[in-house]
């Protein structure tokens, strides 16, 4: 079961206050793993608010939990803050909130993508280039 | 402190290639070091910002894109639009201080009376349900087409694209406005890109009507005062040419954008798609075939072309060109474009 879906960043003031506090707190880990999405996105998928799921863009994925938006009917697009988890998945161009990043969504059962884990990723990154 | 400063010093003395980046949440006198060290190391340096800030903020800082202070904004602004930005989260005392409930000079009776708040966004974010019934939603990538509408309904033309009759709503509070302001986000940005002559466009044509300033809400706290300096003149290509001996022109004609003292003695060497006729009859250009001119390449085919991104972001990093601005030193083999 997959979905495509275009994603737009956005600035989230709670975010940016736990940001501030530390970003390897649990805090910080559930406003910034999260992705909102249509109802009918959600139900094309199976999904049900707080399940997981993974995002895959032509870059990276990441896995996060989908959360329904209270916005009004947008299906094929999805919104998710600006934050370390929403970067992995954009390209070159496409860093900073506003920015719209084209990714698959399919259901998982894997534990949500941790900061630890992105860091890791950055480093093997570093070293194979 | 004093060790990370030294071991940070030691890595940047180590480097061949050092890029100092950041400085978007400095001040203006901690950027003006970072420039100092850039100049000194022949690094590149640059903020954090996406490119598309880069060209809406050359074009504020060139005068080609009218602004003013946020202190103009509380003290005259009746119509305020917040275009793919959302102060209340991203710039939490903007509506308060500043954009829409403030008193000020000639806005005595503040919000809802005396000013208007309008939201143009691809989602409803809590500016734009504070904005109720003047929030326009769009789909991402439409920005070039909400321009269009507005520009037609400013005419007195049906717009082809949008809700009819809320464009044309939006275009007589347009119309109405006394002193008007545009605050762009990045979410405004991405989606014009290469378009941003067509805000500039909009921008013209509300001029001609009302009074309308653009200030962009930059993402950090400073990455005004970083473009400022960095635009400032001891930092400007006139002041680079100035102190150069040689320079490699790409895709572009120094004397029609030089001071002709400087381009007299700094153009050595030019590649472009064309010849123009100011670098082939001037004169000024002593070995304008040095690199040869490619007559018959179209302007894609042509290297400077296809870097010409690169060329912009390059023009934002002052370690070329602060390293030119250094009178003492001789670039002649040395002339090293930081393209990436």
């Amino acid at each position: 079961m997959e979905t495509a879906v275009t994603i737009v960043t956005f600035r989230d003031i709670f975010q940016d206050e736990a940001a501030k506090k530390s970003k390897f707190t649990d805090e910080f880990r559930d406003l910034c793993a999260r992705i909102l999405l249509d109802k009918q996105d959600m139900a094309s998928l199976g999904l049900k608010d707080g399940q997981k799921v993974r995002v895959q863009s032509e870059v990276g994925s990441v896995i996060v939990i989908a959360k329904t938006s209270d916005d009004d009917p947008h299906p094929g697009l999805a919104f998710m803050t600006f934050s370390p988890w929403s970067n992995q998945l954009a390209g070159e161009d496409a860093c900073m909130s506003g920015a719209r990043i084209a990714a698959k969504l399919s259901p998982s059962d894997e534990s949500v993508t941790q900061i630890s884990e992105l860091l890791q990723r950055m480093r093997a990154q570093g070293i194979s280039t | 402190m004093d060790q990370a400063i030294a071991k940070a010093a030691e890595v940047l003395h180590s480097s061949k290639a050092p890029l100092l980046c950041g400085w978007s949440n400095a001040t203006l006198e901690a950027q003006t070091a970072g420039m100092s060290i850039a100049k000194k190391l022949g690094a590149s340096i640059c903020d954090t910002s996406p490119p598309c800030l880069g060209a809406l903020m050359e074009r504020i800082i060139s005068g080609r894109i009218p602004t003013c202070t946020l202190d103009d904004v509380r003290n005259f602004a009746d119509v305020s639009v917040f275009w793919g930005s959302d102060p209340s989260n991203s710039h939490p005392r903007h509506l308060s201080r500043f954009s829409y409930y403030p008193r000020g000079e000639k806005r005595q009776k503040s919000y809802e009376e005396e000013r208007t708040c309008i939201a143009v966004d691809v989602r409803k974010s809590a500016t734009a349900t504070l904005c109720s019934n003047y929030y326009f939603r769009m789909q991402p990538g439409g920005d070039g087409e909400f321009i269009e509408s507005i520009l037609a309904t400013l005419d007195g033309r049906i717009p082809k694209f949008g809700d009819k009759k809320r464009m044309i709503e939006l275009g007589t509070i347009l119309r109405k406005a006394e002193y008007g302001v545009i605050f762009p986000g990045i979410g405004m940005l991405y989606s014009l890109q290469n378009r941003l002559e067509l805000f500039e466009t909009l921008l013209a044509k509300l001029n001609e009507i009302a009074t309308f300033k653009v200030v962009p809400m930059v993402e950090r706290f400073n990455s005004r005062g970083f473009y400022q300096l960095l635009h400032a003149p001891g930092n400007s290509l006139a002041a680079a040419a100035k102190g150069c001996d040689a320079a490699l022109v790409v895709g572009s004609d120094p004397l029609a954008e030089l001071p002709l003292r400087h381009c007299s003695r700094s153009c050595q060497g030019a590649v472009d798609s064309h010849r123009s006729a100011q670098i082939s009859d001037s004169g000024c250009c002593q070995c304008r075939n040095s690199f040869g001119h490619l007559r018959h390449g179209s302007r894609r085919d042509c290297f400077a072309h296809r870097r010409g991104e690169d060329l912009f972001r390059a023009d934002h990093r002052v370690g070329p060109a602060l390293r030119r601005t250094d009178p003492g030193k001789n670039f002649g083999g040395d002339l090293k474009w930081r393209l990436q």
